[in-house]
């Protein structure tokens, strides 16, 4: 069977007649001349001359319309493929798998009628040819098997509709290809809007050899979409809330919509003008009801699922804090886990708690959940840890974790754990105030890092307390590469370094939270110093309200000790992200909205898309090595490619060409001459 | 003997830019004919018309020995025709006369008319009745002859209105000619007779038959004689539209041989009938070509 790559190149053919009617019009026609003695004039033939000319044209046109045209073959791509028709042959008997994308995109009105209409009309012109139906809806795929009774592929088209999920169209595909493979020789129709975050990285395996490829764009000229993009809520005291939403434009041009927040019987509603690709945020502050759900909703355009956003607006709980130390082997630990609970869970006036901590041992540590931890602060505990804790640590950061370490006993080794564990690369000096006398004056912080969040905090009449408080002894290190300091004391020694470690941060205090290495937990500054360091390292209200995507999988955190919900509960704690909604399941709040990434309006490059996907391309542009694909790809290089072919002849054409063209200019003008 | 740069300007190239055909003919005639002939018509009777310069070839019996005793110079008499006779030019005027080859100075009709301007104005200074007919599909100019003040002129006008256009029927309008012509005298035919081989002999057979002495010529375009065209040409007949489509070049050969043989048997017919034939090309100098005619019959006669 030939097929083409590109084989909208053909269309380039057309061009062929350029050079015919370029002949035509050049060829040599007969002078008209009026002559009285025409009586004895015979008819003849051109001379012999003449009749060379024209066999030389003739060849040269012929030349040229085989160079022009090995050269636009040579652009589409030619494949031959031994096995299997793949369409060419008795295209009518070809069985034809029809693939229909239903994520959210195709929501916009016209993608699925049109889509349906396309294959009903298929199917009303191609009876008792055997066909079969994919619908890919997110993770879950409807199929329809190959038959050559369409009743049921036309039962199961009629009931189809657009779902909310984010399209993840590989199961799809592999169900397609599977029942393709059945057959000797198919042909796979896709049809969908081809969104460019759906399909441009998507891994396409090949659909092997003998296997037409036909994608359907079913509504290429959807060009203009604004959705909201997210919308949060915040308590401001007792009575009012402050809800901020961020809209985009995701069209190509300038879009002036209406947003409307409403929370129960509360509403407000602004309008905006958005230009493309552009992100505008608009601030509401509505009176607190009783409701927790909120909706902000734009005036609706062609793709509506993204027009509404729900967002949580009721209480958030409080934010996991895990402290770990030697409580046991050092009883001062206690103390600083008592000052760090007693910072992190005071309840601001009319506020609710926004930190909850949870102290454990550091023998237990192995055991802990840290995925249900925002922060985690080891008191001198880091130095215990063997490699399995180390290594639980590591994976926490990379995940983005926030972890504090302050010295304990065996300060030199917690920066000698840092150092070999890669965690932060810090070299040890020693302790310094570790021997001084007690009427000796302390340390203090002498600068903060003005473009830190701490330095902005700090900045202004607070921070005399900030460098006022007391340093009884630190620990001196030197920051190596990679590692940020935020604090130092007076004597320009680091006092708080921070280390970015995978998408995590891990901060490393000289000085122990605690009286015997400084007065910092009794000053007026720990506790924003503290709120301020958490806020900016957890992400405020990062992991207090779960956002989930409309048709994704959920499931409820555990704890911090790695405990599942009760099984009697499971039933009642699902999570259900069928639709959009907001939701609290277990005391966590859930918000369910559609993807935005169904929202862009930029399409795939299908030629892009056809070529990967007939070479089987995986998203990081590698060629697909599992087993199918592999089959496939050999199955492909039995199929023979003539694009070198027919390079090679357009330029052999080309040089005939050059050649016959050249040679008879000598010979006509001797020929004139002789004349 | 004129100058060669004053025949030169009879050539047809000069001659084509004169309108007015009396001072074109009186041109030729007075300018450089005189003295190269005796006279077109010579018959009894002839009376002392001027003296000219004796030249060779000439014959001694008009030679005026008494002049010479007086100023030692031969001259040589020269007489008019007495009797008044008619002399009438047939024209051709269909569309083959209007073709005018790249070489031509003019075209056959042009040339023609020149030519019988010419002769008419020799025959009316010798008093002649000169007449003029000219023809293609019927007649479209007929001047009888006469001898009135002005016929000349009334001649030369009509020679000036003659455009080629139609076929030329050549029996018809030579048949209505006869019938004209009663009294007897000379009859210039002048066409590219193409078609007309066949009955030529027929025609001056009658006109001999009926007391007139005729002369034929033969106007011809160079491009006639020589065929030199090339490449692929169609050509089309001017007068019946005739289209052929040919290689010059492969044909040029048999269309010579038709050329010669056709203008052969016009030659033949008009020897036969006891007529004068004469072969003009377009390019021919006029004054040469008249001058070399009128010697011949001259001398002939």
């Amino acid at each position: 069977m030939l097929s083409f790559v590109h084989p909208w190149f053909l269309l380039a053919l057309a061009g062929l007649a350029v050079p015919v009617a370029l002949h035509l019009m050049e060829r040599e026609r007969p002078l008209e001349r009026v002559f009285p003695s025409v009586r004895f004039i015979r008819p003849a033939g051109l001379p012999q001359e003449g009749g060379r000319r024209r066999l030389r044209d003739l060849f040269l046109l012929l030349l040229r319309l085989l160079f022009m045209a090995a050269l636009i073959l040579a652009f589409a791509r030619p494949v031959w493929r031994f096995r299997g028709a793949g369409g060419g042959s008795g295209a009518g008997a070809v069985p034809t798998v029809f693939l229909l994308d239903l994520s959210a995109s195709m929501n916009v009105a016209r993608a699925v009628p049109t889509a349906r209409a396309r294959i009903e009309s298929w199917l009303r012109t191609h009876p008792g040819q055997p066909a079969g139906l994919v619908a890919s809806k997110g993770r879950s795929v409807e199929t329809v098997p190959l038959s050559a009774d369409h009743s049921g592929l036309r039962a199961a088209l009629s009931k189809l509709a657009p779902g909310l999920s984010r399209g993840r169209h590989a199961a799809a595909l592999g169900q397609a290809v599977a029942m393709l493979r059945a057959v000797p020789a198919g042909r796979l129709v896709v049809f969908s809007d081809f969104q460019e975050t759906d399909w441009q990285d998507a891994a396409l395996r090949s659909p092997g050899p003998g296997i037409g490829l036909d994608l359907v764009n079913v509504d290429p000229d959807y060009t203009r979409n604004v959705g909201v993009l997210r919308a949060t809520a915040r308590l401001l005291g007792h009575r009012k809330v402050r809800v901020t939403v961020s809209m985009q434009n995701y069209g190509f041009q300038v879009e002036t919509r209406t947003v409307e927040v409403r929370i129960g019987s509360a509403r407000s509603s602004v309008r905006a003008e958005i230009a493309p690709g552009a992100v505008v945020r608009k601030t509401f502050v509505l009176p607190k009801t009783d409701s927790t759900v909120g909706t902000a909703t734009l005036d609706p355009d062609a793709y509506t699922p993204d027009d509404r956003f729900v967002f949580w607006s009721g209480p958030v709980p409080a934010v996991p804090i895990l402290i770990a130390a030697p409580f046991e082997t050092e009883p001062a630990k206690r103390a600083e886990m008592f000052f760090l609970r007693k910072a992190l869970e005071a309840v601001p006036e009319g506020g609710i708690a926004e930190f909850k901590v949870e102290a454990v041992d550091v023998s237990q540590f192995f055991a802990l959940n840290l995925e249900a931890a925002d922060a985690v602060f080891l008191l001198g505990a880091l130095e215990r840890f063997q490699t399995a804790e180390l290594q639980m640590l590591r994976q926490y950061l990379d995940n983005g974790g926030t972890v504090f370490c302050t010295p304990g006993a065996g300060t030199a080794l917690l920066f000698k754990v840092l150092q070999t564990s890669g965690l932060a690369s810090l070299e040890f000096r020693g302790i310094v105030g570790q021997h001084r006398r007690a009427d000796a004056l302390p340390f203090t912080l002498g600068w903060v890092d003005p473009e830190s969040p701490v330095g902005r905090l700090f900045s202004g009449e607070r921070q005399t307390d900030l460098f006022l408080f007391a340093v009884r002894r630190y620990a001196r290190f030197k920051a190596g590469p990679g590692v940020h300091v935020i604090l130092k004391t007076e004597q320009g020694d680091p006092a708080l370094v921070e280390a970015a470690v995978g998408r995590g941060r891990l901060f490393v205090s000289a000085f122990a939270f605690e009286p015997g290495w400084s007065d910092f937990p009794l000053s007026a500054s720990f506790l924003p110093f503290l709120r301020e360091l958490l806020a900016d390292g957890t992400g405020e209200g990062r992991s207090r309200i779960r956002r989930l995507e409309c048709g994704a999988r959920a499931a409820l955190p555990s704890t911090l000790l790695g405990e599942q919900p009760p099984a009697g509960r499971r039933k009642d704690a699902r999570i259900d992200t069928d639709r959009p909604g907001a939701f609290s399941v277990q005391g966590i709040p859930f918000e369910v909205n559609v993807s935005r990434l169904e929202s862009t309006v930029r399409r795939a490059e299908l030629d892009v898309l056809r070529a990967r996907w007939a070479a089987g391309v995986a998203p990081s542009g590698r060629t697909a090595v599992s087993g199918e694909a592999s089959r496939g790809s050999a199955s492909l290089r039995r199929g023979r490619e003539f694009r070198g072919l027919l390079a090679w002849a357009a330029a052999v054409f080309f040089l005939l060409e050059m050649v016959v063209a050249g040679l008879p200019r000598a010979a006509g003008g001797g020929g004139k001459t002789g004349h | 003997m004129p100058d060669a740069d004053i025949i030169e300007l009879l050539s047809p190239a000069v001659l084509a830019r004169i309108d007015n055909y009396a001072l074109l003919a009186r041109t030729v005639v007075d300018g450089v004919l005189s003295g190269l002939h005796r006279s077109l018509l010579q018959g009894y009777g002839s009376e002392f018309f001027q003296y000219r310069d004796y030249v060779p070839g000439d014959d001694l019996k008009y030679l005026d020995w008494k002049a010479f005793a007086r100023r030692d110079r031969y001259y040589i008499k020269l007489f008019q025709e007495e009797t008044n006779m008619n002399c009438c030019f047939v024209l051709d005027a269909s569309a083959s006369m209007s073709y005018r080859g790249d070489r031509a100075p003019c075209t056959k009709l042009r040339y023609a008319s020149m030519l019988v301007a010419c002769l008419a104005y020799v025959s009316r200074r010798q008093g002649d009745r000169v007449g003029f007919y000219a023809y293609n599909e019927g007649l479209t100019s007929a001047v009888r002859p006469g001898t009135r003040t002005g016929h000349l002129h009334r001649v030369l006008v009509e020679i000036a209105r003659v455009r080629a256009a139609g076929c030329a029927r050549h029996d018809v309008v030579l048949g209505q000619v006869a019938e004209d012509l009663r009294r007897r005298g000379v009859i210039v035919l002048v066409s590219d007779f193409l078609g007309a081989e066949e009955k030529l002999a027929q025609w001056l057979r009658r006109f001999r038959f009926a007391g007139h002495e005729c002369v034929v010529v033969q106007v011809l375009d160079p491009d006639e004689l020589d065929f030199p065209f090339s490449g692929s040409i169609k050509f089309h007949d001017a007068e019946d539209g005739v289209e052929v489509v040919t290689a010059p070049e492969v044909v040029a050969d048999s269309y010579r041989r038709d050329m010669e043989r056709f203008s052969g048997r016009l030659r033949l017919a008009a020897l036969e009938q006891g007529a004068d034939y004469l072969q003009a090309c377009t390019t021919d100098n006029l004054g040469r070509l008249l001058a070399a005619y009128l010697h011949r019959r001259g001398t002939r006669h």
